[in-house]
């Protein structure tokens, strides 16, 4: 792959881990919280991929038409979320929510997709010390073949992904979120990382 | 609560912005200046009522949820231009925007104060930056359709153009068959008349050894012709894709020759002014296929004429690394409304028989595979076919 590739140790990966597992409790409640619904999101798994090999991830996706959400975040932790949903599952939200609108469920979807991104990486930037802030999310129909335009992604060229399966049983409702960081900001994180990790020691 | 208000009047009067602060039950805390002027409410008239009492298209079940889970999290939910439009209802009356009857608006909805659970809703105009965007849609639904136009159009003018190909070898083929036919008519009749011959020789008792050998011997030597026929047609038309050195004055000598038993059947004289010497390195089937085609419409030309002087005469220009062939003749030329119109595929001027993709093809070849241009000047006397080839391809 390229040459300079930023790698995360395992005791790195590890100690992220545990922050995302905090992350990813909050975010839970949150989510059931909003929708008045038992959710849970699965344990997050993080990775360095290049974009290419992010595209291979989508790729295995495409099943279906998604519905895809992304969000963008600012501050020393910064970077861009990309959520998605299936249509069958984005109809089971309208359902649940009571929604009868195109527009209304594209509202809730971008709902889900900042509270997702919001809880997700507030918790994570906190436990680091430092803060995000965020733009209004934009929403997407993409068809997946045509993701390798979205341009927003064009401006990555390695990125971590922290990616959750979010899941509402009773209202099959399944989502995945891929938190999606710049070269710089994986580089303050790894600086983080180790100061958390000399911490421990 | 009077004191809350000024500070919070001192902090949002300026601002470019709508903000009006609300609990999670939708109880009005303060509604800017900004909101007075746009919806010519006053704030006093507002306060401590819900806001989907005053506005009662906002969806309260949702703007409730939002705000909760704003509070929750502590940080920002949101409303978008895109999707949701506007959620304070206010009439624009301009007319530079009447794509929408309403300002079109990004809402954040802001923790402020997590105890009393308020937030700040912090509205702001996106209709122009909507404009934009549904006019750049509505541009780019236009460009793509017009791309899948321009591209449907494409693959039916190469699925044309193949069709053409096809039919022009069709009609070469069909062409390719006259002439086999009308050369080898006489031979055939040769042979059928020595046979007729010995058969009457035969039965009279008059048929010697010596006639016998003698008639055997022509019938082979016509056989072995007819044979040789079939082969030159062969090598002229089958689709080698070979450059080799092409002397031009054989070409118009030899291998035109299934020409010129037509030529000689309607008395066209044909001439050849070109220095034997001379060569070029070209496709020699592709050139001779469309000199054929010349040719030939000069013989359909003169069929239709009472001429009796009727000549064809190719003669030759060089140039320093090109060279000039011109086809002539003398049957009447071309109508001006025709001659603008020659190359086009399907357009023939003869009565019958014409498939109108002679001289496109010719053009075709010359151009593009030859590499040359074909120009053709006409007048009451005759029509001159002038054929462009640099001398090594």
């Amino acid at each position: 792959m390229e040459e300079n590739k930023i790698t995360l140790s395992e005791d790195e990966k590890d100690v992220l881990q545990e922050l995302m597992n905090i992350a990813y409790g909050s975010a839970t409640a949150v989510v059931a919280d909003m929708l008045d619904a038992f959710a849970s999101l699965s344990i997050p798994n993080i990775q360095v991929l290049t974009m290419h090999e992010l595209f291979e991830t989508f790729d295995k996706l495409k099943n279906s038409s998604y519905f895809f959400a992304t969000q963008a975040f600012s501050g020393e932790f910064n970077g861009e979320s990309a959520f998605f949903i299936n249509e069958e599952s984005a109809q089971n939200l309208a359902t649940h929510l009571e929604i009868e609108s195109k527009e209304d469920l594209d509202d809730a979807i971008l709902e889900l997709t900042n509270v997702l991104t919001s809880s997700l990486t507030t918790q994570l930037a906190a436990e680091m010390g430092s803060e995000v802030i965020f733009s209004l999310p934009s929403i997407f129909k993409v068809p997946l073949q045509e993701i390798e335009n979205v341009e927003t992604f064009q401006l990555y060229s390695q990125v971590i992904v922290i990616d959750t399966d979010l899941n509402f049983q009773d209202q099959k409702i399944h989502g995945k979120i891929f938190i999606l960081t710049k070269d710089e900001s994986i580089q303050w994180l790894k600086t983080k990382l180790n100061i958390i990790l000399e911490q421990l020691i | 609560m009077a004191q809350n208000e000024t500070q919070y009047n001192l902090r949002t009067a300026d601002l470019d912005n709508g903000i009006i602060i609300v609990d999670d039950t939708l109880s009005i805390y303060h509604f800017n200046k900004w909101l007075e002027l746009h919806t010519k409410i006053d704030e006093e008239s507002v306060l401590t009522k819900k806001l989907d009492e005053i506005f009662p298209n906002i969806k309260t079940k949702t703007l409730i949820r939002k705000i909760k889970t704003a509070l929750r999290m502590n940080t920002p939910t949101f409303y978008t231009a895109a999707t949701s439009h506007y959620l304070i209802p206010i009439k624009i009356n301009q007319f530079k925007n009447s794509i929408f009857e309403y300002m079109q608006q990004d809402v954040s909805i802001i923790p402020y104060d997590k105890e009393k659970k308020l937030v700040a809703l912090i509205i702001k105009d996106q209709t122009n930056m909507a404009s934009a965007n549904a006019l750049l849609n509505s541009h780019i639904e236009e460009i793509k359709k017009l791309n899948q136009a321009l591209i449907e159009e494409q693959k039916l003018r190469e699925k044309q153009h193949q069709q053409l190909l096809t039919s022009s070898r069709s009609a070469a083929m069909g062409d390719m068959i006259s002439m086999i036919a009308h050369q080898w008519r006489q031979p055939l009749s040769l042979i059928t008349t020595m046979m007729a011959n010995m058969k009457v020789k035969k039965e009279l008792g008059t048929l010697d050894d010596a006639t016998l050998q003698n008639s055997f011997k022509k019938i082979e030597e016509t056989i072995y012709y007819l044979s040789d026929t079939i082969n030159d047609f062969r090598d002229y038309f089958k689709p080698i894709k070979v450059k080799s050195n092409i002397n031009l004055y054989e070409l118009f000598s030899k291998s035109i020759f299934f020409l010129k038993d037509e030529m000689s059947q309607y008395n066209i004289n044909y001439k050849i002014n070109i220095d034997k010497n001379i060569e070029i390195y070209t496709y020699k089937n592709e050139l001779l296929q469309s000199i054929i085609n010349i040719i030939k419409n000069s013989i359909d030309a003169f069929k239709e004429t009472t001429l009796t002087n009727k000549n064809i005469t190719v003669s030759l220009e060089q140039k320093t690394d090109k060279i000039i062939l011109f086809i002539e003749d003398n049957a009447g030329g071309i109508d001006k409304e025709h001659l603008e119109k020659i190359f086009e595929p399907y357009f023939s001027t003869k009565s019958k028989n014409g498939t109108g993709l002679g001289l496109y093809i010719c053009k075709t070849i010359i151009e593009k595979h030859l590499k040359g241009t074909i120009d053709i000047y006409s007048d009451t006397n005759g029509t001159k076919v002038a054929i462009t080839l640099p001398t090594l391809l």
